[in-house]
């Protein structure tokens, strides 16, 4: 499986809401760097838990991905994600860039880059697993 | 010929360029239509002089750079990279502890090269590590300015208290991008909290000039002046600017003291005319080079005709005030003082959509500028018991004007010479962050204390400002003592710049 191919694998479980679907894609010691959520996350735990807290606080979020560059090793992408808050009324669009890294157990890593200042206050409750949480 | 590159070989000159502060090597990088996008600006920024601007400005503020590609994707026309940038604010004071204030965040970089020029450039980071959450707490003692809901959507993070009003100091913008707005284009102060005693009646002038140091027997209506007022032992109280906007009315618009306290227990108990009391009159500030542009948009061309330290009533987008020729900055500046506040908000906000035109930005004061230019404060006097020819303000001092408040001490003083005096202090090295006035000495046991320090854009050092043993000379060397060791300076002459 490319690099790419775990790229839109990635956005297309996490564009249908499919928690268990989306962390099978990881590794068990990957990082997930996702500024909204304010932490880096390390393994499938709490990667679990940081895309829980996700769709917990959205109705809905899409990210779509218009320009990519890859190697066999890494690939970074560029777009936007438009997402539709529980609390708010509106629907916020922002640009965001994400670079992806896989291994044969699946994603290594997978780091978010977008300006979270504007959207400060996406993540309002706990996001890391416990010692006991299930992926 | 102009030179080409390869998104790749763009990609490495940007970041070498930026790690060596080289400014003059981004200058044929860009093609004329370029875009500029990153998170720390407020829109993309479209043409290649207005990048190498933004460039230039970002290079000012910061020192140690380091730029750590991590992965480069690079195809014909384009390149995405993946890194992490580190550096240190230059002009931001270390932390207490002594570690400098950083700026290091990861990033992704995505440019598209046309015809060996770089079209586009956009970078994808975080910036909320980098900025404050949210402003320093308040609490309601101490009185908010009209203008705080300008000042809160312009991104206000710090205040000080100032005349028992929250004075809006530090925004989320570094001090070289306030630096070259001030002195490059132009600036909007909230200065609310800097008051005015108002003296009316038919002796307010006469008054005036017992409760300062400066003669006003040629004061005309529409003059300002810079003056002083002292207390009985000649110790300057604060510096105000008196406006003197209609007969039998003068402003004393002044820094951080109750002068109108002061002024109204003294007119009790000596024979004047006037009354004495404090308007609600809250001035803002429009300082730099495109302040006259900008007002003439908004008041009319009547504004250029206003002559320095000279005043007038006009109508500001609707709203009756004075305008004034004076100001903070050390250059062309304005000050703007509405009659009433009711209408606050309207004027801030009129005054921000004319700036716009001329890139105007919302900041604090400049410390950085007033101290080049030697532009003081009384806070520069508090808690020092400094008299004017000690603060350098000799010319300030009428003692042949008749009976004013602080006189018999100042003609000693004039007489005996002062023991102290103003000095500037060019600095060796880093400076702590100044939380109280530190010791100066020299190696003939001659002292002082430095009470303003500050980087200096222009010259690219730090200085300072000092009340000093007054036998120190210009090219004496002294020792700064503070809280993280001792630092080496030279005296020099105030105004730096």
């Amino acid at each position: 499986m490319k690099v790419r191919d775990h790229l839109n694998a990635y956005c297309r479980t996490f564009n249908e809401r499919m928690l268990e679907g989306a962390v099978a894609l990881f590794s068990e010691h990957a990082l997930f760097e996702m500024p909204l959520l304010g932490q880096r996350l390390f393994g499938t735990a709490e990667i679990s838990a940081g895309l829980r807290r996700i769709f917990e606080v959205t109705e809905r979020a899409e990210i779509r991905l218009t320009h990519f560059q890859e190697n066999d090793r890494v690939v970074i992408a560029e777009g936007s994600m438009t997402a539709k808050l529980q609390r708010d009324d509106g629907v916020v669009q922002f640009p965001l860039a994400i670079t992806l890294s896989a291994e044969d157990t699946g994603i290594s890593r997978l780091s978010i880059y977008l300006d979270a200042r504007p959207y400060r206050l996406w993540v309002d409750g706990p996001i890391f697993a416990t010692s006991t949480s299930s992926n | 010929m102009s030179k080409t590159y390869t998104p790749g070989q763009a990609l490495r000159t940007y970041c070498s360029a930026y790690e060596r502060r080289a400014e003059h090597e981004f200058s044929d990088l860009f093609a004329d239509n370029a875009i500029f996008d990153l998170p720390l600006h407020d829109g993309r920024i479209i043409g290649r002089q207005g990048i190498l601007d933004e460039i230039r400005t970002a290079l000012i503020g910061l020192k140690n750079i380091k730029v750590v590609l991590d992965h480069v994707l690079e195809s014909e026309s384009q390149a995405f990279a993946e890194g992490v940038f580190y550096a240190e604010h230059v002009g931001i004071p270390p932390h207490v502890d002594g570690t400098p204030m950083r700026v290091d965040f990861k990033f992704v970089a995505i440019l598209a090269v046309e015809h060996g020029k770089v079209v586009r450039w956009s970078e994808y980071f975080d910036t909320k590590p980098l900025k404050p959450r949210e402003r320093t707490h308040l609490y309601p003692i101490s009185r908010l300015s009209p203008y705080w809901d300008g000042t809160v959507a312009a991104g206000v993070s710090e205040f000080m208290v100032y005349n028992h009003m929250y004075f809006p100091l530090v925004y989320h913008h570094s001090p070289a991008e306030e630096y070259v707005a001030l002195t490059e284009r132009v600036c909007l102060w909230d200065v609310g909290c800097e008051r005015q005693t108002e003296l009316r009646g038919p002796d307010a002038v006469r008054f005036a000039d017992y409760l300062t140091t400066r003669s006003l027997a040629k004061l005309q209506v529409g003059d300002c002046k810079y003056t002083l007022a002292c207390d009985p032992q000649g110790e300057i109280i604060c510096d105000p600017v008196l406006l003197h906007p209609w007969q039998n009315v003068i402003w004393l618009s002044h820094g951080d003291a109750d002068l109108t306290l002061w002024a109204r227990g003294i007119a009790l108990h000596v024979g004047f005319d006037v009354e004495v009391c404090e308007p609600d009159v809250a001035p803002l500030q429009i300082q730099g080079p495109r302040s006259v542009h900008m007002l003439r948009d908004l008041v009319g061309p009547q504004v250029e005709g206003l002559g320095f330290y000279k005043c007038q009533p006009m109508r500001v987008a609707g709203i009756d005030a004075v305008i004034s020729r004076t100001g903070w900055s050390g250059g062309l500046g304005y000050e703007i003082f509405p009659l009433s506040s009711e209408r606050a908000m309207d004027l801030w906000n009129a005054l921000v959509e004319a700036g716009r035109p001329h890139g105007l930005m919302v900041t604090g004061p400049n410390v950085f500028r007033a101290i080049e230019k030697g532009v003081t404060d009384t806070a520069y006097y508090s808690n020092s018991g400094m008299n004017p020819y000690e603060a350098g303000h000799a010319r300030l001092v009428d003692l042949d004007k008749g009976d004013f408040i602080g006189r018999s001490a100042l003609s000693k003083i004039a007489s005996e010479g002062p023991s102290r005096s103003t000095i500037g202090l060019l600095v060796e090295g880093d400076l702590p962050l100044l939380e109280w006035y530190w010791p100066i000495t020299d190696d003939n046991g001659r002292s002082g204390e430095v009470r303003w320090a500050v980087h200096s854009f222009q010259r690219g050092q730090n200085i300072a400002i000092a009340v000093a043993d007054a036998a120190l000379q210009q090219g004496d060397k002294v020792y700064i003592h503070h809280s993280k060791g001792t630092s080496e300076a030279r005296v020099t002459t105030v105004p730096f710049a």
